[in-house]
């Protein structure tokens, strides 16, 4: 992970574990002794953020907004456990579910809200008309965030 | 809306028309103005031919927030021309009568030319609809609802005053911000909301002038009129409020990749779009729409709250 200058964030224990699927790509780490295991519909949005960081990694025209965008973002699942996605440097890295340093942007929602979102189901537009998130941190940076979904699963 | 709530033919009752100029507002001016005038020649509202821009066509910001504008001015003129029909089915006059018939024309014509628009992107109905049910927020719904409520009830005047006033006055400053916007990347676009514009100057005009005289003959009238217009003012704010906080901010995000295209452009009256902020092009929009609104509800008799 330190290689791809994502060393402030630490792994899941799924990453940890060395199996497919979330965070599988990154190089092997130490197991968290922190970060207990992902529950069922925790373990759906982990293959769906691992599917989104995916396609944002294809995606030219998020790499623009990225190019001048480093942040943090927590996403904190109501009742469980939180989620993060780094930009850092024009790229996104690896989704993790602990990190290092402070996110500039907070998320909190339900899982089904969360997960609706980064699969394209729910607009992040709708889910914030609806009152379904709870958003911290400065307006401009979550229409950035916003912009990137739409980019990803806009039309 | 039911039938049996429908006004008595205007002439039926005896009524006499208002004491402005049944010419002004006539359908045969309609005619010379609008199809044989400003839309002439056009297709959709825009020239015969105009093909989407290459920005548009291909995937990033601009396009994005050119459908989120399409789905929301689509999801407007469909409520105004259901509005329209209502009212028009209501009028007191002959001279409201015949303006209603041709504006209830010329929102559905909106509704219709930028549904077009949406189409020639290549996006089906269905796509357009879940579009505009993402972005509709709940106060822009309940303004809505109340305005279809109002005209269900047989409210002319709340009907009138919430559509031609507060809707389509309140939007004023709106209209000439997107033409600026859009014009380095889609004039056909500016085109279509220009022609839609001039239509509801008309409109505005229209209401402005009915509601005064209305009211002045009537204080009962104008006492009800008054809270209707308070409570859908508030309304209407908040809806604009939520619209420019976050399409102001997409809009600066989205122009990012072409700083050249947008240099020149002048975003409001005396600023160029590369010195203004969109903090500061909120803040400007916010003042001139309720400026507007306090002026236009001052030439009618009406207090704002704004």
């Amino acid at each position: 992970m330190s290689e791809t200058g994502a060393a402030a964030i630490t792994p899941s224990p799924r990453e940890a574990g060395g199996g497919p699927g979330w965070g599988a790509h990154d190089a092997p780490t130490p197991p968290l002794p922190t970060s207990p295991p992902l529950r069922g519909g925790e373990e759906v949005l982990a293959h769906v953020l691992d599917a989104f960081h995916a396609r944002v990694q294809a995606s030219t025209a998020v790499k623009k907004l990225l190019a001048r965008w480093d942040r943090l973002v927590e996403l904190r699942v109501t009742g469980g456990r939180s989620f993060f996605l780094r930009s850092k440097g024009g790229a996104m890295l690896p989704p993790t579910t602990t990190a290092e340093g402070t996110p500039e942007i907070v998320i909190g929602a339900e899982e089904s809200v969360l997960r609706g979102i980064f699969s394209g189901d729910l607009n992040p537009a709708r889910a914030h008309l609806d009152g379904q998130l709870q958003a911290f941190g400065s307006q401009k940076d979550h229409l950035v965030l916003d912009a990137i979904v739409l980019l990803i699963w806009g039309y | 809306m039911s039938i049996s709530k429908a006004a008595p033919p205007p002439a039926a009752r005896g009524e006499g028309d208002a004491p402005f100029k049944f010419a002004e507002f006539s359908i045969d001016k309609w005619l010379r103005v609008v199809p044989q005038g400003y839309l002439k020649g056009t297709s959709f509202g825009k020239p015969q031919g105009a093909g989407v821009p290459a920005e548009i066509r291909e995937q990033g910001m601009l396009r994005q927030v050119y459908l989120m504008d399409l789905a929301l001015f689509i999801a407007a003129e469909r409520v105004s021309t259901r509005v329209a029909s209502g009212l028009l089915r209501l009028a007191p006059d002959e001279s409201s009568f015949c303006f209603l018939a041709s504006q209830t024309l010329d929102e559905a014509r909106h509704f219709e030319a930028f549904a077009n628009r949406f189409r020639e992107l290549g996006l089906e109905e269905e796509r357009r609809e879940k579009l505009a049910r993402d972005l509709l927020s709940p106060a822009y719904r309940g303004f809505f609802d109340l305005l279809l409520e109002a005209v269900d009830k047989g409210d002319f005047e709340a009907g009138l005053v919430g559509l031609n006033v507060i809707l389509e006055g309140m939007a004023f400053p709106l209209y000439d911000y997107e033409m600026r916007y859009w014009r380095p990347f889609d004039p056909a676009l500016v085109e279509i909301i220009h022609g839609a514009f001039k239509d509801e100057c008309r409109h505005v005009g229209f209401g402005e002038k009915h509601l005064a005289w209305r009211l002045g003959r009537d204080p009962g009238v104008r006492h009800r009129v008054q809270r209707h217009v308070s409570d859908l003012s508030l309304k209407m704010r908040d809806v604009f409020a939520e619209f420019l906080a976050t399409f102001v901010g997409f809009y600066d995000l989205a122009i990012q990749e072409y700083p050249e295209r947008c240099e020149s452009v002048e975003i409001l009256p005396g600023r160029r779009l590369a010195d203004t902020t969109a903090d500061e092009q909120v803040r400007w929009l916010e003042g001139e729409i309720a400026r507007g609104h306090r002026k236009r509800l001052e030439r009618i008799g009406l207090e704002s709250v704004l």
